[in-house]
C-alpha cells in the first residue's frame, strides 16, 4: 500500500463525509422549513473549513499525480467550472441567509434554499465526477473525450449518484433530528444503499463483506433514529468516512476504471515534501478542528468579560490611547450634513 | 475564430483582476478588526468593540466572496494552464500547498471568532484569535506570492535539462520558498495589498465623516484613525521595498527590467524614460533625463548600465508589450510615491494635532501662528482632507491593478520565465469558452452585489442599540 495514494483516499474520505453533511442540510433545508435554526446551528461556523477541504484535496491531488491533471482538466473542464461557479453562489446565499436584514423582501428561509439548490447540484456534478473517474464510464480510451450522453446512459452511474442522494436523505433526519415524517428516514437509507450496491457491482467496483458491513451501520443510524429519536452526528461522519475509503481501497490502485494510478504518481523529491507538510499541516490541522469542536461543544458563559466589562468614559484621558481615542474637538461638518425641512437628515 | 490562448489568458487576468481587490479586503480587514479589538479590551471604549464586530460581520461576508473567488482562480489555474500547473506539480507547488494550511488557520479560527463570540470567558483569548486569523489571511498572501516568485524566477529543478529533454530531474521542492525574487516580492505585494484594502477602508470612513454627526461620527472618526495609521506604515514600506525589487528585476529578470525603462541604451550616463511610446522600436513622445537612470541604479550620473539592462539585447520576440508596461509602471512608481509623500504630510498635521504636542508648538509664537492655519485642524474634521482621501482610496485601487499589469504582462510571452510559454502552456479544448464567458458575466455581479449587501447590513444596524444606549 504507497503512502500517498493512502492520505489522497483518506483526503477524499474526509471531504466526502462533510460535504455529504452540507448536501443534508441541502435536503433538509427544502423539506422541512421548521429545521433551519437546528441546520443553521451547525452549518454557520463550517461552512468556510468544507469550502478550504476542497482546496485541500485538489492541491494534494495535483501534489501526487500532476501529470493525471491535463486529462481531469480536458475531460471535465465543463463541469469542474460549472461547479465552481455555483461554489461562489453556495458560499453568498449561505452568508447572505445569515445577514439579511429583517425588513428585507428576501427571508432568510429563501436564501437559504437557494443555497441548498446550489449546494445539491454540486454535489451531484461532484459525484459524477468522482464516479467517472473511478469507473471510467463516459470517457474514451485515450482519456481525450467525455461523453456526457454516455454516462448519464449508463444505468449504473445514474444508479450510483441516485443511490448516494437517497442515503443523503435517509441520514439528514438523523444528523439534523429532523422529527417530520422520520419513518422516510430508514426507508430511504436501506432503498439508497440497496441501489448504490447493485450500481457498484454494475461498475465492476470491487465489493466484499467490509462493503456490507458499512452499509449495515449505515442502515443502523436511521433505523435506530427512527425507534429511539436519539443519534449521534459523529456516527455518520464515521460512517460516511469509511464509506468513501473502503470504496476506495476495494477498487485499490485503479482510475478511469483499468489504468493504474500508480503510473501518474509523482515520483520526484516533491511527494515527500509534501507528505511532511502533510504530517505538520495535518497535526496543525487536527489541534484547530478539535478547537473548534471543544468551543461548538461548550456552551455560553453569561459571567463572561463581555458581560461584565466596564466601559470607561471617553472624556477620560489615558495615554497613548489620546491619538486613537479622544476627539480633538467636537466639531462637527455642519456643512456636510445636509438637513430636510423637518430638521431630520 | 476565438484565440483560445488569448481567452485563457485573458479570463484568467479578468478573474485575478477582481479577485486581488477582494484579496486587499480580506487581508486588510482582520488587522483591522484585531486592533479595534485589542484597543477597547485595552481601554475599555465600547466604540470599538462595536467596530471589531462590525468589522468581523462585514469579514465573514467578504471571506464567503473571497474564498469562492480564491477557488474560482485555483481552479481556473488548473483548467486554463494543465501544462503549467504539471509543472508546478512536480516542482513548485509546496507554497500553494502550505497556503491551505494559512487558509484553514483563518477558516476555523474566524467561525470560532465569529459563531462563539460569548463563549470566551477572556476577551484576551478571543482576541488572540483575530490575531491568527490576521496571520492566516496574510501568510496565505505570502505563500501565493512564492509561487508568482517562482513564475519570475523559476528554480528548483534541472532547467536546462528541461529545455532540451522536457523531462524534470534534479527537483529539490525547498528551493521554490526561496527565489532570488521571492522575499523582496512578498514584501511589495503584501504591503501593497494591506495599503490598497487600507486605503479603500479609509476612503469609506472619510465619506462617513463627511454625512454624518455626533456618536456615529466619532464612531466613523476611530474607525478612520486605525485605517489611516495602517495607510501611512504600508505606503512607507511599500514604496521602500518597491525600489529595492526594481533593484531586483535588474539582476535577475533584465529583460523585463528594460521593458519596463523601455531602455534601449546601456553604458555611462542612461537616461530615465518617462511616459512615451514604441515606434519601428524607438522611443517617441517620451521625457527623457539624461543620466539618471544610471543615477538611479549606481548611484552616480555616470555609472554603467549593463548591456543585459537593454531591449537591444533580446529578440524582439520575447519582448512583453513594452509601450503597455512601460507606462503603467511609470504610472505606478508616479502615483505610489505621491501618495506616500501626501501621507507623510498627513502624518505630521495628524501629530501636530494631538494635544501634548501641539501645545508645545503653539507655546511658541511663529508656530502658533502658522498652526492656526485651517490645514493644520485635525485631518479628520478637515472636509478637504476627507475628501482627498476618498481620492487616495479611488487612487489605490487603481494602482494595486496597475502594479499587478505591470507585473504579468512585464513576464508575457513567459508563464515560467524563460521556461515556458504562456501558449505552450495554454488549454486550447472549445468547451471552456462559454463557461469562461458565464466567470466574467458572474463576477461582473457578484462583486457588486457583495458591497451593496455589505453597505446594507451595516446600515441597517443600529449604533445606538449596539452600544446598549436606551432611547
Amino acid at each position: 500500500m504507497n503512502i500517498y495514494i493512502t492520505l489522497n483516499y483518506s483526503l477524499l474520505a474526509i471531504l466526502f463525509a462533510f460535504l455529504l453533511a452540507e448536501a443534508m442540510s441541502a435536503i433538509t433545508f427544502i423539506y422541512d422549513r421548521q429545521s433551519l435554526p437546528k441546520v443553521k446551528k451547525y452549518l454557520d461556523p463550517i461552512w468556510g473549513v468544507v469550502g478550504t477541504f476542497v482546496v485541500f484535496f485538489v492541491v494534494n491531488a495535483e501534489v501526487l499525480y500532476p501529470s493525471i491533471m491535463p486529462y481531469i482538466d480536458y475531460l471535465y473542464v465543463f463541469p469542474i467550472l460549472v461547479a465552481t461557479l455555483l461554489f461562489i453562489g453556495r458560499n453568498l446565499f449561505l452568508v447572505f441567509s445569515e445577514y439579511i436584514w429583517k425588513d428585507s423582501k428576501f427571508s432568510p428561509l429563501m436564501l437559504a434554499r437557494v443555497y441548498s439548490l446550489i449546494t445539491f447540484i454540486i454535489l451531484l456534478i461532484l459525484l459524477s465526477i468522482f464516479v467517472s473517474i473511478i469507473s471510467g464510464v463516459g470517457v474514451n480510451s485515450t482519456l481525450t473525450s467525455f461523453s456526457a450522453a454516455a454516462f448519464l446512459s449508463n444505468i449504473y452511474a445514474v444508479g450510483f449518484i441516485v443511490g448516494t442522494l437517497l442515503i443523503a436523505f435517509g441520514l439528514s433526519f438523523a444528523f439534523y433530528k429532523v422529527d417530520k415524517m422520520k419513518f422516510l428516514s430508514p426507508i430511504s437509507t436501506v432503498i439508497g444503499l440497496l441501489l448504490f450496491i447493485y450500481s457498484m457491482h454494475g461498475l465492476n467496483l470491487n465489493i466484499n463483506y467490509i462493503t456490507y458491513i458499512i452499509a449495515a451501520a449505515i442502515a443502523a443510524v436511521s433505523i435506530v433514529y427512527f425507534i429511539t429519536g436519539k443519534t449521534r452526528r459523529e456516527a455518520i461522519f464515521v460512517a460516511a468516512f469509511l464509506s468513501v475509503i473502503s470504496i476506495n481501497f476495494l477498487n485499490y490502485g485503479k482510475v478511469f476504471g483499468t489504468k493504474s494510478l500508480y503510473t501518474y504518481l509523482n515520483n520526484s523529491a516533491l511527494s515527500y515534501a509534501s507528505v511532511l507538510v502533510t504530517i505538520v499541516g495535518g497535526v496543525i490541522l487536527t489541534a484547530m478542528l478539535i478547537f473548534f469542536l471543544y468551543m461548538y461543544k461548550l456552551p455560553e458563559d453569561k459571567n463572561n468579560d463581555y458581560n461584565n466589562v466596564e466601559y470607561k468614559d471617553d472624556e477620560q484621558k489615558i495615554g497613548i490611547a489620546n491619538l486613537y481615542i479622544i476627539p480633538n474637538n467636537n466639531k462637527v461638518n455642519g456643512k456636510e450634513h445636509k438637513t430636510g425641512k423637518n430638521g431630520k437628515r | 475564430m476565438v484565440n483560445l490562448v488569448l481567452f485563457d489568458a485573458g479570463l484568467m487576468g479578468y478573474s485575478l483582476a477582481v479577485h486581488i481587490l477582494l484579496v486587499t479586503v480580506g487581508m486588510t480587514l482582520p488587522i483591522m478588526m484585531s486592533i479595534a479589538e485589542f484597543v477597547s479590551i485595552k481601554y475599555k471604549i465600547k466604540l470599538y468593540d462595536v467596530l471589531a464586530k462590525r468589522l468581523a460581520n462585514a469579514l465573514i461576508i467578504f471571506f464567503a466572496v473571497g474564498t469562492a473567488s480564491g477557488v474560482v482562480v485555483a481552479i481556473e489555474l488548473f483548467v486554463l494552464w494543465p501544462k503549467f500547473i504539471s509543472v508546478l506539480g512536480q516542482v513548485g507547488i509546496l507554497p500553494l500547498y502550505m497556503e491551505i494550511f494559512a487558509f484553514f488557520t483563518e477558516a476555523i479560527f474566524l467561525g470560532i471568532y465569529i459563531y462563539f463570540w460569548n463563549k470566551f470567558k477572556s476577551r484576551m483569548k478571543h482576541w488572540l484569535l483575530s490575531v491568527f486569523i490576521a496571520i492566516g489571511a496574510v501568510m496565505s498572501g505570502v505563500f501565493i506570492t512564492m509561487i508568482n516568485a517562482f513564475m519570475n524566477t523559476p528554480n528548483g529543478f534541472n532547467i536546462p535539462y528541461y529545455l532540451s529533454t522536457g523531462k524534470i530531474i534534479d527537483v529539490n521542492p525547498f528551493a521554490v520558498l526561496n527565489t532570488p525574487t521571492t522575499w523582496v516580492e512578498i514584501g511589495h505585494v503584501i504591503g501593497s495589498t494591506i495599503f490598497a484594502g487600507a486605503a479603500f477602508f479609509l476612503a469609506y470612513f472619510a465619506y462617513k465623516l463627511l454625512k454624518t454627526k455626533g456618536m456615529e461620527r466619532e464612531y466613523y472618526k476611530k474607525a478612520a484613525k486605525i485605517a489611516a495609521a495602517i495607510v501611512i506604515i504600508s505606503i512607507i514600506l511599500t514604496v521602500i521595498i518597491g525600489i529595492e525589487s526594481i533593484t531586483n528585476l535588474m539582476v535577475y529578470q533584465p529583460e523585463k527590467f528594460a521593458a519596463l525603462e523601455m531602455n534601449f541604451n546601456s553604458g555611462p550616463h542612461v537616461a530615465e524614460v518617462i511616459g512615451g511610446f514604441l515606434v519601428n522600436n524607438k522611443t517617441v513622445d517620451s521625457i527623457n533625463i539624461p543620466g539618471l537612470m544610471s543615477f538611479l541604479a549606481t548611484g552616480s550620473f555616470n555609472g554603467a548600465i549593463a548591456s543585459n539592462d537593454s531591449l537591444a539585447a533580446y529578440p524582439k520576440s520575447t519582448w512583453p508589450p513594452v509601450a503597455v508596461v512601460h507606462n503603467t509602471f511609470d504610472i505606478m512608481v508616479g502615483i505610489g510615491v505621491l501618495i506616500g509623500v501626501v501621507m507623510i504630510i498627513f502624518l505630521l498635521i495628524w501629530l501636530l494635532n494631538i494635544r501634548k504636542i501641539r501645545d508645545k508648538f503653539e507655546s511658541n509664537h511663529f508656530f502658533n501662528k502658522i498652526l492656526s492655519n485651517k490645514i493644520f485642524s485635525d485631518p479628520f474634521d478637515n472636509p478637504l482632507v476627507l475628501k482627498g482621501l476618498i481620492v487616495i482610496g479611488v487612487l489605490a485601487g487603481f494602482l494595486l491593478e496597475d502594479g499587478w499589469v505591470t507585473d504579468e504582462v512585464g513576464r508575457q510571452p513567459w508563464i515560467i520565465y524563460n521556461v515556458m510559454t504562456v501558449s505552450a502552456a495554454a488549454n486550447t479544448s472549445p468547451s471552456i469558452v462559454p463557461i469562461g464567458i458565464a466567470i466574467i458575466a458572474f463576477y461582473i455581479v457578484v462583486l457588486p452585489a457583495t458591497l451593496l449587501f455589505v453597505r446594507n447590513v451595516i446600515k441597517k444596524r443600529d449604533l445606538n442599540s449596539e452600544l446598549g444606549v436606551k432611547q
